[in-house]
């Protein structure tokens, strides 16, 4: 299967260099551009929702393109298998699984679409007879079931489908359908940092302290553009041993300085325009002094990682604490995320979700005589379960954590759920 | 007031031996030796105006830990020896005014002398000889010295003088501000008729050298015996009203270096109880041994032997197998640890920690070499030890026990706590009575003390030239930085406190303060 790898030249790689390589590369290049991606994923070279999202909506887009298939069942499984394999060089990267379930429910979507109404080809299976008892409950005649785009009864009238119907279309068709479906995939990826800072002046008023913690683009643009209109005063937690940096640097940091500007690069993080900058008072504490400082503040606004299908947050640690402690003063905890870090997986191994980082960051040089007669643990994420979370508030709109299933059923189609197998 | 009190048995083991309390107590008063060596030095260096001869002694003589401070260290010694001259000055005013004078003023000398490095004593003899003229311009010599060794220890200080009020958090305007404490470390307060080492002892307090409550109580109360032992009755006054007026300047001096513990609060209070029921009818030296035995008596039964009752309490409560949190350092959680330790039991300890201080570093270094199974992490990663980690108990310290059954102390500690209740591991607070206190305080900002905010820069030597973001924080613009030191723990996530009166729950807080303050 690994033919060559198409290894791009120059530079470390990057989320950047990736894309850029993949553009270019010949058909036959693509199953060694599968294998360039899970290695950047197992190595954290590619790391973060957004940039393993992108990176996977592009792979696919190129294996899509490049694979020629006489049955749509062909593609479907192919990138299944794709999915399994970088799902599991990097099971943190939640968001790379949900891509690969995206863009699986589009194929399916534009099967669907080009095949004849259902209603005609099905049989009287499950689907009718359910139908049959809605009626007689409600009292209300059945609606024909000729669209199946929004109704729950399409989600339960998928596979009897018959496999027929999808083999007889012209894979042409389907693979430009599905090639624009992927691009706007992308481009979701590219304004929902946007879309969610939309909404920023309907959640801040005037004189109100934000507490926030780590760095984030998302937070950090919602913040922005509540500060267009409003003026109010942010905490910031500092995520001491692993974000630190980036938020110290964010904060007060030169937008020319090189290292700077590679930060800003990884992370998307705006260094022209900060918090300062625009006019809000930053008050920077130590993760210790959130408790303290909780029972002044009016909102906590969290960035996370991932959602999972339940409302739960996979998050930065540290982001657990201080929900905990925004729950004992009643405060409200605010999480903005893009859908596309909404993923159908529930959290079953919450102890499988924290990932160690590098315990180097948690002591100095000068305390290697302390490691050597004791282990230090650093980790990287925390679960954060969903009664912990007042409101999400995503490209899509605001949501309770207990609406957030209905958006996994928009989004994901429950075959594709499981990728195994 | 406090010895008026029979101590509660558990304590007579301890007490009547008191030599093993006391070389028990060594760790947990660091303040003891240094004070000691400190003076002793600045004795031997009277006179010389050199600070480098100064200095370089003390660095040796200093642990390796200390070493970076030697600047400081220096500014304490021309302190001392500064204050020296002053208080022989006084002291040779007073001799000259009248004869009255002279005849206590004699008795306190042997005295001095016996302790050993006393150094008014030698200032006092090196004055005599040069005049009262000439200790002016010494005086004012000093000043000068000092100027460049203030310049030598600037790596934290340019913030304090720049710091305008948009750099002051709004919410905590009204604690005291760090200004007064960089002025003492700068020498800018006036020291007049403040006690070198009672000076000596501000110092070490902003440098967190001494650090912790019961390091600094025991190391406030040795000062104030020096104090007391330099003291001499003016003529024509009682040394049990005069004596508490003495005291005030230097306890507001102290105060100023920084917020006085509740501990030390506790312990003041008693101490001028104490002095104002010296009985009249003894002589100033009679009067001033009897002080001087009842401070020691005190830290033996309030420090010493409480904190022993304590860890051992404490240790009796650890079973095997089981997992400890604790939060930064606490000196009797850690005795509490090792006791259980030394009882062959078999446990494993989380140590939690935080920045800027990183206090736990120390205890986990400790505990990791006596042999626990030691492990080491920030406060982010709380949750995940509090949920994986199958944690058994929380050990805290305590800075105070307030009156409605709240926990003062470390910030971050009720973090710690509030996981802890909310994984239904029992949180248990290790706290000596003399830390408890009839204050009351609900939230943490209302009363808290505020450290020096250059202290969260990380410095370029810390992290690498990578880092180093907030090196220029005052000059971005709307950027504050809030160092707070302390939290309050809502007596809610308390399931108990260990005291030498036994295990209480926090609601008993303002019974064992009036029992043992006997109000």
């Amino acid at each position: 299967m690994v033919t060559q790898r198409a290894v791009p030249v120059g530079g470390p790689p990057s989320l950047d260099s990736f894309v850029k390589s993949i553009t270019k590369i010949e058909a036959s290049q693509v199953p060694g551009m599968v294998d360039h991606l899970i290695s950047l994923l197992k190595r954290r070279q590619i790391r973060g929702s957004r940039n393993t999202a992108v990176a996977t909506a592009n792979l696919l887009m190129r294996v899509v393109s490049a694979t020629k298939w006489s049955h749509v069942d062909a593609i479907i499984s192919k990138i299944r298998e794709i999915g399994r394999r970088l799902t599991r060089a990097q099971p943190r990267e939640l968001a790379v699984g949900n891509i690969v379930r995206r863009v699986l429910g589009l194929i399916r979507e534009e099967v669907e679409n080009d095949s004849p109404p259902p209603s005609a080809s099905l049989p009287a299976g499950t689907t009718l007879s359910l139908q049959s008892a809605h009626s007689t409950q409600g009292g209300v005649p059945a609606a024909p079931l000729g669209q199946p785009s929004t109704s729950m009864f399409s989600l339960l009238s998928q596979n009897p489908t018959p496999q027929k119907d999808k083999s007889s279309h012209s894979s042409k068709n389907i693979k430009a359908g599905i090639m624009e479906g992927i691009r706007e995939i992308l481009d979701e990826l590219s304004t929902a940092d946007d879309l969610i800072a939309a909404s920023a002046l309907e959640h801040i008023h005037s004189n109100e302290i934000i507490l926030t913690m780590g760095y984030s683009v998302t937070v950090q643009r919602f913040l922005l553009r509540a500060a267009q209109k409003r003026s109010f005063t942010v905490i910031i937690a500092e995520g001491y041993p692993n974000d630190q940096d980036k938020v110290h640097q964010v904060l007060s940091g030169d937008p020319d300085s090189p290292g700077n500007s590679q930060i800003a690069e990884d992370s998307h993080l705006t260094f022209q325009q900060t918090l300062t900058r625009a006019g809000l008072i930053v008050i920077l504490i130590p993760d210790s002094a959130v408790y303290a400082m909780m029972s002044r503040v009016n909102k906590v606004i969290l960035g996370t990682h991932a959602v999972t299908a339940n409302g739960g947050l996979v998050a930065a640690a540290g982001a657990a604490v201080i929900s905990k402690a925004a729950k004992e003063h009643r405060t409200p905890v605010v999480v903005v995320a893009g859908a596309y870090k909404l993923s159908p997986v529930h959290p079953f191994d919450v102890e499988g979700i924290s990932e160690h980082g590098d315990p180097g960051k948690a002591v100095r040089w000068e305390d290697a005589d302390m490691v050597e007669s004791c282990d230090v643990v650093n980790t990287l994420f925390d679960y954060v379960p969903p009664n912990m979370v007042d409101l999400y508030i995503t490209n899509l709109g605001g949501h309770a954590p207990s609406y957030l299933y209905r958006i996994v059923a928009d989004h994901y189609r429950p075959e594709d759920v499981s990728l195994d197998g | 007031m406090a010895d008026s009190k029979s101590p509660p048995k558990t304590l007579d083991v301890v007490v009547s031996s008191p030599k093993s309390a006391s070389s028990e107590a060594t760790p947990q008063s660091p303040a003891n030796p240094t004070n000691a060596q400190n003076k002793q030095q600045s004795g031997k260096q009277k006179g010389q105006q050199q600070p480098k001869a100064a200095s370089k002694p003390d660095a040796a003589a200093a642990p390796a830990g200390e070493k970076k401070l030697s600047a400081k260290e220096l500014k304490e010694q021309k302190k001392a020896e500064k204050q020296a001259r002053r208080a022989q000055a006084k002291g040779d005013a007073a001799k000259d005014g009248g004869p009255a004078a002279g005849g206590p003023e004699g008795k306190p000398q042997p005295q001095q002398q016996k302790k050993g490095g006393n150094a008014p004593q030698k200032g006092g003899q090196n004055q005599n000889a040069q005049g009262g003229q000439q200790h002016r311009k010494g005086g004012h010599q000093q000043h000068h010295t000092q100027g460049p060794s203030a310049g030598a220890s600037k790596t934290v200080d340019p913030a304090f003088h720049h710091l305008d009020s948009t750099k002051e958090v709004a919410l905590f305007k009204h604690l005291e501000d760090t200004k007064k404490k960089r002025e003492i470390s700068d020498g800018l307060v006036p020291t007049e008729g403040i006690h070198p080492s009672v000076i000596a002892l501000g110092l070490k307090m902003i440098t967190y050298d001494i650090c912790g409550s019961v390091a600094r109580l025991v190391a406030t109360l040795l000062a104030f015996k020096q104090v007391i032992l330099d003291y001499t009755t003016p003529p024509g006054a009682s040394l049990n009203r005069d004596l508490n007026h003495h005291l005030s300047p230097q306890i507001q001096y102290l105060n100023a270096a920084r917020p006085n513990a509740t501990a030390v609060r506790n312990a003041i209070r008693w101490l001028k109880v104490e002095i104002s029921s010296s009985p009249i009818d003894i002589t100033d030296s009679e009067a001033k041994a009897r002080l001087t035995d009842r401070i020691d008596a005190f830290i033996q039964e309030k420090v010493m032997a409480a904190g022993r009752v304590i860890a051992e309490s404490a240790a009796e409560k650890i079973r095997d197998g089981d997992v400890i949190v604790t939060y930064a350092k606490s000196a009797v959680v850690q005795a509490a640890l090792l006791e259980a330790h030394k009882r062959g039991k078999k446990f494993k300890v989380c140590v939690i920690d935080s920045r800027p201080r990183f206090e736990g570093r120390n205890l986990a270094r400790t505990l990791g070499t006596a042999g626990i199974d030691t492990q080491y992490s920030l406060i982010t990663s709380l949750n995940y030890i509090m949920t994986n980690m199958n944690v058994t108990k929380v050990f805290l310290g305590a800075h105070a026990m307030l009156g409605n059954g709240y926990l003062y102390s470390r910030v971050g500690t009720a973090m710690v706590a509030m996981m802890a209740k909310d994984t239904e591991v029992p949180v248990i607070v290790l706290s000596e009575s003399i830390k408890f206190t009839d204050r009351v305080q609900l939230d943490s900002i209302v009363q808290n003390e505020r450290a020096p905010e250059s202290e969260l820069v990380i410095s370029a030597e810390e992290e690498g030239d990578a880092s180093g973001g907030l090196r220029e924080w005052e000059k971005v613009k709307n950027l504050q930085l809030l160092n707070i030191l302390y939290d309050v723990t809502p007596a809610s996530y308390i399931n108990t406190i260990i005291t030498e009166y036994g295990s209480l729950p926090p609601s008993s807080v303002p019974v064992v303060h009036r029992l043992s303050t006997g109000t």
